[in-house]
């Protein structure tokens, strides 16, 4: 019989133990598992991901472990052939506190959930950086995010041509 | 580290923005930008808002952004700005491709009637107006005939007093009658303006789960009330499959209301049935004349079905892009009006469980009914969930290739 804990090492050399029901949620960690049917259970490798951030990850996992198993929601068909902008809404209460962290660790986690292939983190965090990023300008952007504004004026001119300029104009 | 996150990670990340937001995005870095400009986000939000691009516009896949962004722009920058009839102009256009127009006016009371040619006999029209920054479809349907114009709107239930155009919409011209647009419970109301007579009827008629009955009560009422003998129950059909089209009818519906028309019947069989499989040694001999481009392998082939084509260019080319404007081409109106039917109604057993289809050719409905939905082909990791997209198509999938 599977044994009900599974141990995975870190990228920072740390072996975690989480239980199978929240390995499986990673569809990762799950194809390693399926792979190694059979074989001795050896700690399986995450070298993408530290421990701080697995934490993180097994946090979550424990608490949307009864969640429904995720279902292709966002292209679903629609009767009415209208077609539905995704939901950048974070309703659960939990999920609000979980994201309110820095954005280092959420972009570490963002990573971190696309590696795990851990649907419903990974969307939440899509939905969190989107979220942080709305409503805000470029200036604004550059400075909530430390990005280096490396777009010239020709970029901008260019930029205010293609996206801003009346047909007249082009 | 923000800049130099993977692009497909910054795309599914950019998914959850609205057009500004994504402006914005893009105005941010270098590398953001080139995700920014991604046309798969600004499909989608064309999609989300259906903002003005012109037929001749959507042909260029390219110009979604800049379009979109340059009207959605205005419309921000100058917030006392609303969208005014030449707006409703663009948008209804973009609405009815590949239907091209052959007849539209704006009404004294800001509504666009616009119609369009359907086969031989056929239209459909759309009206539309309105109001703060929304363009509203108010109701939609017509029909047009060689020697006749009608024009007919359905006000549907459960619309708001607010969303109809005024009492005066339905007047007779000439007389002091006025018809308002009062919504009654389950209670529709048609206007038919005979464009040649300068004359506006307006009938009445109940909803009713028996498509039949409500054919029969609206020739009726027609006959009683106004007593135009040209308006034949063939015309009232046209109108009501036209209104019924749009709004979640069956294939079986429209069957059953041209059997109890005693009108020619639509089968949805005869409508495929120009479908032709391209030979392989001709494709081969075309595509090595022209490298794979899927417009240009169409025009050297024009005898041909474009799903037949695109068929065998996708397995030459999987990164294909066939664009909504391409398919209208290679569609015939009624084609497209069918498989829209059953597109609308429900979901994709309707058409593979419908005996009227031939199953051979359901495995090039596949791609309709991905560009139906996704703007084009659905590449995703396969599934065998059920009740999922992917998983339908697997199922079914399955079954037509082992009839075949």
């Amino acid at each position: 019989m599977a044994s009900e804990s599974i141990s995975v090492t870190t990228s920072d050399d740390q072996t975690i133990q989480l239980s199978r029901k929240h390995a499986q949620m990673s569809q990762t960690i799950n194809s390693m598992l399926e792979d190694s049917v059979g074989a001795d259970q050896e700690a399986i490798p995450l070298p993408n991901v530290s421990s701080e951030v697995l934490k993180k990850v097994i946090d979550w996992c424990t608490h949307h472990e009864n969640d429904p198993a995720p279902v292709e929601k966002v292209k679903k068909l629609n009767k009415k052939r209208e077609y539905k902008a995704k939901n950048s809404t974070i309703s659960d209460e939990w999920d609000k506190n979980f994201v309110n962290a820095e954005l280092r660790v959420i972009v570490d986690i963002l990573l971190a959930a696309n590696y795990l292939d851990v649907k419903g983190l990974f969307e939440l965090m899509c939905k969190h950086i989107a979220n942080e990023l709305k409503g805000k300008t470029p200036d604004q952007i550059r400075e909530r995010f430390g990005i280096q504004d490396d777009l010239t004026e020709e970029d901008k001119a260019a930029m205010r041509k293609a996206w801003g300029a009346t047909k007249n104009d082009s | 580290m923000w800049s130099t996150l993977a692009d497909e990670l910054l795309i599914r990340v950019f998914q959850h923005l609205d057009w500004q937001a994504l402006i914005y995005c893009g105005n941010t870095c270098s590398s953001w930008r080139t995700v920014a400009c991604d046309e798969s986000l600004w499909y989608d939000l064309l999609r989300q808002h259906p903002i003005y691009l012109t037929p001749s516009e959507l042909k260029d896949t390219r110009l979604y952004r800049r379009e979109f962004a340059r009207r959605a722009m205005g419309l921000v920058q100058n917030h006392s700005h609303i969208p005014d009839s030449s707006h409703l102009a663009e948008f209804i256009e973009w609405l009815a491709d590949p239907f091209p127009p052959i007849n539209q006016f704006v009404s004294h009371e800001d509504l666009y009637l616009l119609s369009y040619r359907f086969e031989d006999i056929k239209c459909r029209f759309m009206v539309l107006s309105y109001y703060d920054n929304y363009i509203k479809e108010i109701s939609k349907v017509a029909l047009f005939t060689a020697d006749h114009q009608f024009f007919a709107s359905i006000s549907f239930i459960g619309h708001k007093m607010s969303d109809f155009p005024g009492p005066t919409f339905g007047q007779r011209q000439g007389s002091t009658h006025r018809e308002g647009w009062r919504p009654k419970g389950k209670t529709w109301k048609m206007f038919i303006h005979f464009a040649n007579r300068d004359e506006v009827c307006a009938l009445q008629f109940s909803i009713s789960n028996n498509r039949e009955v409500i054919g029969q009560t609206i020739m009726l009422e027609a006959m009683r009330d106004y007593l135009f003998p040209d308006l034949s129950f063939d015309m009232f059909l046209l109108i009501l499959l036209h209104s019924l089209t749009h709004d979640s009818v069956s294939i079986n519906d429209i069957i059953n209301f041209a059997h109890f028309s005693a009108a020619k019947p639509i089968s949805a069989q005869n409508c495929y049935s120009s479908f032709k499989e391209v030979p392989v040694r001709t494709f081969e001999e075309a595509i090595g004349k022209c490298g794979g481009d899927f417009v240009a392998i169409t025009n050297l082939l024009p005898q041909y079905s474009w799903e037949s084509l695109k068929a065998l260019v996708k397995g030459y080319n999987s990164d294909l892009i066939v664009t909504r404007s391409q398919i209208c081409k290679y569609w015939t109106n009624e084609q497209i009006l069918v498989f829209q039917t059953l597109m609308e109604n429900s979901d994709l057993s309707q058409i593979y469980e419908n005996p009227l289809f031939d199953k051979r050719s359901l495995k090039i409905m596949w791609d309709a009914v991905e560009f139906y939905h996704y703007g084009g082909p659905f590449i995703e990791q396969e599934t065998t969930e059920e009740g999922t997209y992917l998983g339908q198509k697997r199922k079914y999938r399955d079954m037509v290739e082992y009839q075949t």
